[in-house]
């Protein structure tokens, strides 16, 4: 399969009209929560001509608290609706009693945090009545009681629930970065059977506290280390779906096609 | 134990009470800091969904004080879902309370105005009754019939020429608008995709007001005043397509 972009608003129309060859279109189901609208309208003609995935940002599966049965009807709508080929959220928790925060929240990696997570994601998949995709978040800290690595800790999740993983390459190398780990020891440890996606994006270099500090702010062109990470995840795990995400600052649909070219070129190369 | 560093982080993000989870959080920098990369990327991520959904209301005040405004309002109005079209419904009456707004009389309604435009905009599709579906409708039915409006049709009234300021900035015409140009009351109606505005008189507003509340065709007559000339109205809104069931 080609690699994908993230569809956003300001592409719609030129997306339509052009059909770029890609291999699918991929949303932040939040944004189309709405029954109807331009938004909506638009997908269901986009939908006609690739295959869309449904990624979304809000189910907090790792709340202790457990998933909000609201968020999830309507995600069970959104798949009715625009039948996405791949479902997926992230291992990050966002909601706490009645508030949402906004952002996807660091966890302790936990054996409690474990069994929460799976609750969680079997409750999910059982009410959707389909496998989900579950994605290595960008993390700023790290919590000390912390004991089992990430990549270990997606792959429970995995071989318990029978969900996969959604590899962000992005996030390997900005956590890697953040927290001082390699990105390729992470690649190492991950469990290949049960990847399904893979993202890449841009982050930004701030300086914190006299420090460098790398925020996953989607808004840049995929860096050479990413591409380089990238390279050795095809290399280990093969071709998988790869998606080109771009969030903040969209530029031209031109630049995001040339980052799905470069995918595209690489894992080519694999079978070259 | 997950439950309660997840109520301590939360408060760091919500209250800046910081001093619960600090201590179980390590990084490169301290742990203020850390956590303050988190309620950055809230903050940022929420006062997006208020320009979104307020545009107009942001370009009378400007991006930077929009910014603060946002930053004001959401921290005591967190979301209550993920659902971000859900988001931000009492902004207007959050700036009808701001101090520093308090110049500018005539923004909260411009925030509401917004808001209900999203409402038409995201409303549910549905096809409006023809003209020919109210041949057989005589004015004796008056009295037991009601009309369901369409579910993209929203009403709006204010004291000030909302409609006018809302046109003038989102087309960027530039056209100077007088405040004392008088009120205005609009009916929102989205056909297809685009939601189309229609300027609508105050007994209009109150008639179209009541057929939406339930009431019969009759009732709501009486409600909009004596003088209302139903028949031009109903013929003039059957046209428009607001209406989509004779109960």
């Amino acid at each position: 399969m080609l690699p994908g972009i993230a569809l956003k608003h300001r592409h719609f129309k030129e997306i339509k009209e052009r059909r770029p060859s890609l291999g699918f279109l991929e949303v932040h189901t939040e944004n189309f929560f709405a029954p109807a609208g331009y938004a909506h309208e638009c997908l269901l003609g986009l939908r006609e001509h690739y295959p869309v995935s449904a990624h979304s940002v809000g189910l907090s599966l790792g709340s202790a608290d457990g998933v909000d049965q609201n968020h999830l009807e309507k995600i069970k709508k959104f798949i009715e609706i625009f039948q996405p080929f791949l479902v997926s959220d992230h291992l990050s928790w966002s909601r706490m009693g009645e508030k949402f925060l906004a952002d996807l929240l660091p966890l302790p990696l936990t054996e409690e945090t474990l069994e929460i997570v799976c609750a969680n994601v079997e409750k999910t998949q059982e009410f959707l009545g389909r496998k989900i995709l579950i994605e290595n978040p960008s993390t700023y800290l790290e919590f000390p009681e912390s004991d089992i690595p990430e990549p270990e800790f997606l792959a429970e999740i995995a071989k318990i629930t029978g969900c996969g993983v959604l590899l962000d390459v992005n996030n390997i190398f900005v956590s890697a970065t953040n927290h001082g780990f390699s990105g390729q020891e992470y690649l190492e440890k991950i469990s290949c059977a049960a990847v399904g996606e893979i993202h890449l994006a841009g982050f930004t270099r701030t300086e914190i506290a006299g420090q460098e500090i790398l925020i996953d702010d989607h808004g840049s062109a995929v860096h050479p280390s990413v591409w380089a990470l990238y390279r050795e995840a095809v290399k280990k795990i093969g071709a998988k779906p790869t998606l080109v995400e771009w969030d903040t600052d969209v530029p031209e649909l031109d630049v995001l096609l040339a980052e799905a070219e470069k995918a595209a070129e690489i894992m080519e190369m694999q079978y070259a | 134990m997950l439950k309660k560093l997840q109520r301590a982080f939360a408060s760091a993000l919500t209250e800046e009470k910081t001093s619960d989870i600090a201590p179980l959080i390590k990084g490169k920098i301290p742990a203020e800091n850390l956590l303050a990369i988190y309620r950055n990327n809230s903050f940022a991520a929420l006062t997006q969904v208020l320009q979104l959904t307020y545009p107009v209301t942001e370009k009378l005040v400007g991006e930077g004080f929009f910014k603060y405004a946002a930053h004001e309002f959401i921290q005591n109005n967190w979301p209550k879902s993920g659902d971000m079209d859900e988001y931000g419904e009492n902004f207007s009456q959050f700036l009808d309370r701001f101090p520093p707004v308090e110049n500018l009389p005539y923004l909260p309604d411009v925030a509401k105005f917004e808001w209900v435009y999203q409402q038409s905009a995201l409303a549910e599709n549905a096809t409006a009754l023809a003209a020919e579906a109210f041949l057989e409708l005589k004015s004796e039915d008056y009295l037991k019939i009601k009309l369901q409006l369409h579910p993209t049709a929203k009403l709006f009234s204010s004291k000030y020429p909302i409609d006018e300021i809302w046109l003038a900035n989102i087309k960027d015409t530039g056209a100077e608008i007088s405040l004392d140009s008088g009120g205005c009351q609009v009916l929102l109606l989205r056909p297809e995709t685009r939601v189309m505005l229609h300027s609508i008189t105050h007994p209009e507003y109150v008639f179209l007001e009541s057929l939406q509340a339930g009431a019969k065709i009759y009732k709501a007559y009486e409600a909009a005043g004596a003088d209302f000339p139903l028949d031009i109205c109903l013929e003039r809104h059957i046209l428009n397509g607001v209406f989509i069931n004779i109960n």
